[in-house]
This record gives structure tokens, sequence and C-alpha cells, in this order.
């Protein structure tokens, strides 16, 4: 018989003590300033904004400190945190071509109006132990210039489409609804603005492989990076009470838009289509695999044979949430007394059945070979 | 008995009372009325982060929240027991964010919310039971997709639940199900009260109570108040 365990509230208040010592560690050493880690693990805290869908650098550095660096259970801080803030609207949609741009690359046009800016990225670094680094070594200053500010950067998609070779952006009235998955029960088949949504939010590391998938066949969507851009975009939000516009402030994003090679199909002339990715804060690669993904997810409206995982919007959607997936992957270490219990019961009884009839036909044989 | 912990709280300054916002315990409280109307019908709404994980009850604690009021007095169960481990973390999560009562005695109870058991007493018409269901979706792991299984509901086409019935049977002579054990609502939709052992079930049958099954992310759906057979 299995009984539940009793005294579980003195456990729980101890366990949480042994691991707010564990997270601090040795106390001999400094502890860690949410300043230290917004500036320096800058890479985690985007990570932590985007599935945290909460655009705070302090908060998600906060999160991580709370956490031990555990970045799904720091996003995971983030989301219970931010669903308690009150909704005072929609901002009107980011204009990304107008981005003060740190970094813009394409791997599609090497001359393109604006220019490409290499801007801070770990491509083409030796992935060598940088041992100065661990002897707290400062990095020599980058070089730094006077520069213009161009006012727009257009995006590569808008460019040189002249010839109507890359589909345009699906018309949309400016004051078209909103989709929000965090008010709404998302459903089936959903809109693409919903599963952009999804992915933006979803896990870097379930993008990456279903994007890494589509790109060893499964789903192939003949992809090229035809732009990624990062940098600061502002964010305006209409006051309804005041009748214009007023700016929230500047937030960092990351944009990536996949240009897909595209035979065509009854009801689209060939031409190159689209996927599309952007993330708050830095993170290239789940903005690449976002667009991926995003792509593949079009297979229905863009009339493409459905036969592998990523083109699967229900599959996709409904998994890339790592809170959610942390959350009843793990709830399997929550007592699961009365079902096992009954589970036994029932096992207890098959088996004895089986034993039943095994000796049952048994007796036969030994009857039979008697006779 | 009932309990009352003074607690320095979390809610006040940073958090609304029971912590979701009044928004949406409205939004939470029309699903239940839905749920209420169509019997056994799961009812989609859209969940809400909860500061506990997914999967760990916080679709039953977004019921509670939604209809926990400073009067009310609260029991949390847990493998039909007060003292396990979550029934711990949740039941303080609600003396934390609403400061009442709370109890182990069922009869003393106004809310009594659980993961499993159906308490042995009688309720009366006052009370509310809130179930935590990880699972509401009875043909999940006989139909994986949401878009199917709504069609399946909708059509009235159990077809494949009860072949998988009919199969227990013709390989163990018995329905292999101990738990999860799907049930009829008033002879219209089938519903999973999982993980409510099998040997509860008849307790939920023409109850004086209302139930609410609850799953985070997806549905209410309940066998309403007097009901008249599964």
């Amino acid at each position: 018989m299995y009984v539940a365990v009793k005294g579980g509230e003195k456990a729980i208040r101890n366990a949480h003590k042994l691991m707010a010592r564990d997270r601090r560690g040795d106390t001999s050493i400094p502890s860690l300033s949410l300043k230290q880690i917004s500036e320096q693990l800058y890479l985690s805290v985007s990570r932590v904004m985007a599935e945290g869908s909460l655009y705070d650098a302090e908060l998600a550095a906060l999160g991580i400190k709370q956490s031990r660096g555990d970045l799904i259970e720091a996003a995971f801080l983030m989301r219970a945190y931010r669903t308690t803030l009150p909704r005072f609207g929609y901002s009107k949609p980011i204009d990304t071509a107008k981005m003060l741009i740190r970094r813009r690359i394409s791997a599609t046009y090497k001359d393109l109006p604006g220019g490409q800016l290499l801007g801070p990225t770990f491509d083409y670094t030796q992935r060598l132990l940088d041992f100065k680094l661990a002897a707290d070594g400062e990095a020599p200053a980058p070089k730094t210039q006077e520069f213009e500010k161009e006012e727009v950067v257009p995006r590569v998609t808008d460019l040189l489409n002249d010839e109507g070779l890359i589909e345009e952006d699906e018309p949309r009235a400016p004051d078209a609804p909103v989709g929000d998955i965090t008010r709404e029960p998302l459903t089936f088949p959903a809109d693409r603005d919903l599963r952009l949504q999804n992915l933006a939010r979803g896990d870097e590391g379930f993008l990456l492989a279903l994007g890494y998938s589509t790109q060893r066949g499964f789903g192939r969507t003949h992809p090229f990076a035809g732009e990624i851009r990062l940098g600061e975009v502002e964010v305006d939000f209409f006051m309804e009470e005041l009748g214009f516009e007023v700016p929230l402030g500047t937030m960092t994003v990351t944009e990536c838009q996949m240009i897909n090679q595209f035979k065509g199909s009854a009801s689209a002339p060939p031409q190159f289509t689209r996927g599309y990715g952007l993330v708050p804060g830095q993170g290239e690669r789940k903005v690449m695999a976002m667009a991926l993904v995003d792509r593949s997810l079009r297979a229905e409206e863009l009339g493409e044979e459905i036969d592998s995982p990523t083109q699967d919007q229900e599959f996709v959607l409904s998994h890339s949430d790592n809170i959610q997936a942390t959350g009843f992957v793990e709830h399997l270490k929550l007592p699961h007394y009365v079902d096992f219990q009954s589970e036994l019961e029932l096992i207890r009884k098959v088996r004895k059945e089986w034993q039943e009839k095994r000796e049952a036909a048994e007796q036969e044989l030994v009857a039979e070979a008697a006779q | 008995m009932t309990e009352h912990v003074e607690t320095q709280g979390i809610s006040g300054e940073h958090y609304n009372f029971a912590y979701l916002d009044e928004q949406t315990k409205r939004m939470i409280r029309r699903a239940i009325l839905k749920g209420i109307a169509i019997p056994g019908y799961q009812v989609p709404f859209a969940a809400r982060e909860m500061p506990m994980p997914y999967g760990w009850g916080t679709g039953g604690v977004q019921v509670t929240a939604a209809v926990i009021g400073k009067d009310d007095c609260l029991k949390m169960i847990d493998q039909g027991s007060d003292d396990t481990t979550n029934a711990v973390a949740l039941r303080n999560f609600f003396v934390e964010t609403t400061g009442v009562d709370t109890t182990t005695k069922t009869k003393d109870a106004s809310i009594i919310q659980t993961r499993h058991r159906i308490p042995e007493d009688t309720l009366t018409k006052d009370q509310v039971l809130v179930y935590q269901v990880p699972i509401p979706e009875p043909l999940r792991f006989l139909e994986p997709r949401e878009t199917e299984t709504r069609k399946m509901h909708a059509l009235e086409e159990y077809g494949l639940m009860h072949v998988k019935l009919y199969e227990d049977i013709a390989k163990f002579g018995h329905i292999a199900t101990a738990y999860a054990y799907p049930v009829m609502v008033q002879d219209r939709y089938v519903m999973d009260p999982s993980p409510t052992p099998k040997f509860d079930n008849p307790k939920m049958d023409q109850m004086e109570r209302s139930s609410c099954l609850e799953q985070a992310a997806k549905s209410a759906s309940m066998p309403s108040r007097h009901t008249p057979r599964w």
C-alpha cells in the first residue's frame, strides 16, 4: 500500500533554504550584481526576455540570478510576473527600416543600399578558449568614428523587387485587430500573426532543431538569409486621450528575413517566398530558426505538400512553449500515489489472470502428452 | 476547524487579491458559466502563466482564484491528502495572496481544490469542488490532434473510444483503465475526469455541488449539478 507523504510543509521550507544557500555558493566570493548580468551576459538576458515575453533587461537579470542561470526557469519567472501586469493597449507596429543599425548582413546581395555592417558577432572568430579572459584581461576598445545616421535603411525584401520576384507583405489594414495568444486561447488553424507570436516566445532549442530538420530535407524550403539586422527601434503608442502617438522609448530587436525558393502552385506564381523572424534583444540563432519554421508553417497557404513535423501547425505551436513543456514534463515528479495505486491493482489483477491462463494451458499440454 | 494564518503576503502592493487581475478572473468565470450551461463540453480559455509550473495544478489554481472571495474557507487536497508537498505549496499560495481561512475538514470548506480524490463526505450545494485535470481531453491518447478531437466531439463521434474499451475487454476480459476513466455526461459529451481514480467517478454523478474540471491551457468542463445520468 502506498500512502501520501505527510509533513511536506517543513520539508519544503527547508529545501528552499538549502536551495538559497546553494544559489549563493561560496560567500567569500562577491555576489553577482544585476548590472553585471545584464551587461556581461546580455545574450542570456535576451533569451530570457524573448521567451519570458517581457522586454526588461533588469528583471531578466534578476530572473537569471534567482534561477542560478537556468534560463528556462528565468523565463518562467518573467512570464509569471508579466501576466499580472495591467494591459494598457498595443503599441504601433515597430518599423525596422528605421532601425539604428548595429549589425546588418545579407547572404543574397553583396552591395545592398545602406551597406552591410558586420557589427558585434561571434562569426569568423576562432572558437578557442580565451585564457586572457580567464585572467580578467580587458579587451582592446573597438575603433570608433563619426557617422551620419541613415534615416531609413530599407529591408532587403523591399528592395530590388520591381519584377515582383519576391512576394510582398500580406496586405493588412493598418487598424486590423491584432491577434494575442496571451489573451485568447490558440485554436487551429492559426493565422500567421498568431503563429509568429507563438514562435517569438518559443523555445530557441526547439525552433533550432525544427529549422535544422527542414534543412536536412524534412519539409525542405530552400532558404537564403536575405537579411539579418540588429539594432534599436523606437516604440510608439497611440494615446486615445491625447489623440496622437507618443514614443515609449527604444528597444533592441533582431530581425531575420529568409528568402525561399518557390516553384509556384495553382494559387501562387513562381517567386521567392519569405520566412520571418523577430525577437527582442540580440538573438540571431533564434530569429534564423524562427524564419525557417515560419516559412515551413506556410505550407498550407502556399499549397505545398505537408509531410514533415515543421509544416504541421498543431505539432509546432502546441509544443514550442518551454514554460509549458518544462512544467508538464517535470510534473511527473509530483506524487502520483493514487494513480499508481490503481495501476498497481490493475496490473496485479491482469497478471493473476495471465498466470492462471498459462497454468491452465500447461496442464492441458501435460494432459495431452500423458494421453 | 479552520485555520487562519497572518502572513506578510505577496498581495497588496505588487499583486492583486488571488494573484490574477479582475479582468482575467471574469474571463474564467464566463468560461465556467458556459461549461455549466453545456455539461461535459470543454470550454477553452486563455490560461495565464501562474507562479507555479504548468501541469502542477495551474488550471485549478486559476479556477479557484476566479471564484474565491475574502470570506471563503479553502481546502486543498493532493492524492487524497492535505499534507502532500504540492497541496501544501498551493494552499500557501492562496494564504499568501488572499489571506483566506483554510481547513482540512471537508464540511468546513467552501472551496475544495483537488488533484485525484473526491472527498468521501457528501458536499452541499454551497460548496465548490475544483479538480486539477492535466489532460481533460478523453480522446487525446487516441487522437493527439486538437483539431480532430474537437470535430469528434462536435459530431458525437466516439467510435474510437468504444473500440478502445472493447479491445480492452477482448484482451483482458475487462476495461484496463484505472484512472482517467472516461465518462459520458448527459448522453452527449464524453469527458475525462483524469486523474481521478475510477472508483471515485460515481461520486461525481448527481452531485448537489458544482464541480469544475479544468486544465490550464485548454478548458473548463463541468458535469453540472443534478446531471441526470452518466
